[in-house]
């Protein structure tokens, strides 16, 4: 259950409601939200109470960079939980176009022949993969790219930057048109900062997830020695 | 040589013919061992394993197999990784000492069971 993988996201779902298995979720947010750490605080938690193996690829940060973030924020890696980092290749073959879908499909489905019982997936993130990608038609590569990994039976979490809302003013509005990933994707978690007069809160909102009764409320995060926890809401 | 550009070439007439396909999927199905071999004769990097496969057996592996491979390997202690001098960019495969043994053996079970295999097929009148 992922619902019991984070101190308190249980609160947000109602009932025996519950992430979706093999469904694909949107994490988004802006920087700083702790979008990298929730998913793989959820990952290792799931991980270490079920007796399977997960997946963590990392576009944005080598393995070592991102151990030591997720170890600065008290979340432990488990060994079931794998991490693909696609640094190395990008560095060795130099300026060639990389065919990121199709690499990106030959190490899950490396990783699924190694380890029978591979159930998660993260991809940190979008963002990068979409900058990497040779794609022309976006709406339409999306679409093959979220049933791939449905398909592959994985509950996949998709990490994605978005604008704050005083820097839309500048890269322009964002616009729900032409992101497919929000029509797509059967999930989707915010996650963000709110400044109030005296003091700034970060926190986590369900907005979207299909077959599942949850909470729209936005809740409030935070971080201890343990990992991130869920406290109630924010307002 | 651009993987990727040979990736996306359109396949010559060779390429599509049965002997190419059972060579490929030989390679392919066994391509741990065939980059343990190739790493216990002389360290290289993920890139220059592709290239080397490609150069030996006409078969070009992805990029998504090829690392994935490597990064399970080297968690296993299989493997170890030093970088190039003066980059600390570009790893460098090798097998570490406790590998050496792992490979020796694999490789060695690798040819038992193939000797069986063709054996079995001879058995049958066949010639290999």
């Amino acid at each position: 259950m992922f619902k019991n993988s984070i101190n308190g996201l249980n609160e947000l779902f109602k009932g025996d409601c519950d992430i979706p298995a093999g469904s694909v979720i949107l994490v988004s947010g802006i920087e700083g939200g702790l979008k990298s750490g929730m998913v793989f605080n959820m990952m290792s938690n799931y991980l270490a109470d079920n007796n399977e193996h997960g997946l963590y690829a990392s576009l944005e940060e080598t393995k070592e960079s991102h151990l030591r973030n997720m170890e600065s924020l008290g979340i432990k890696k488990l060994d079931r939980l794998h991490i693909f980092d696609y640094k190395d290749m990008r560095f060795e073959s130099n300026n060639e176009e990389l065919d990121i879908d199709k690499i990106t499909e030959d190490m899950i489905d490396f990783y699924r022949e190694k380890y029978e019982n591979l159930t998660v997936f993260a991809l940190d993130s979008l963002n990068a993969f979409y900058s990497i990608s040779t794609w022309e038609n976006l709406r339409k590569n999306m679409y093959h790219f979220f049933t791939m990994l449905r398909d592959k039976d994985l509950t996949s979490f998709l990490i994605m930057e978005t604008c704050s809302p005083e820097k839309q003013v500048f890269v322009g509005s964002t616009n729900y048109a032409e992101q497919p990933e929000y029509f797509l994707a059967d999930g989707i978690i915010e996650l963000g900062v709110i400044e109030a007069k005296e003091n700034v809160k970060r926190y986590i909102q369900i907005r979207k997830m299909r077959t599942a009764n949850h909470s729209m409320e936005k809740h409030q995060i935070t971080v201890g020695k343990d990992g991130i926890s869920i406290l109630g809401s924010v307002y | 040589m651009d993987i990727c550009a040979v990736a996306k070439k359109e396949v010559p007439k060779i390429y599509k013919s049965p002997q190419f396909r059972y060579k490929e999927n030989i390679v392919k199905k066994h391509i741990e061992i065939t980059v343990l071999s190739m790493l216990s004769d002389r360290p290289m990097s993920g890139y220059d394993i592709i290239k080397e496969i490609f150069a030996r057996y006409d078969v070009l592996v992805s990029q998504g197999t090829i690392y994935s491979l490597l990064y399970t390997l080297k968690d296993e202690g299989i493997l170890q990784v030093r970088f190039t001098k003066g980059d600390l960019r570009e790893k460098i495969y090798s097998c570490t000492q406790e590998g050496k043994q792992v490979v020796d053996k694999r490789i060695a079970e690798f040819i038992d069971a193939d000797e069986y295999f063709l054996n079995s097929i001879k058995k049958f009148g066949h010639d290999v």
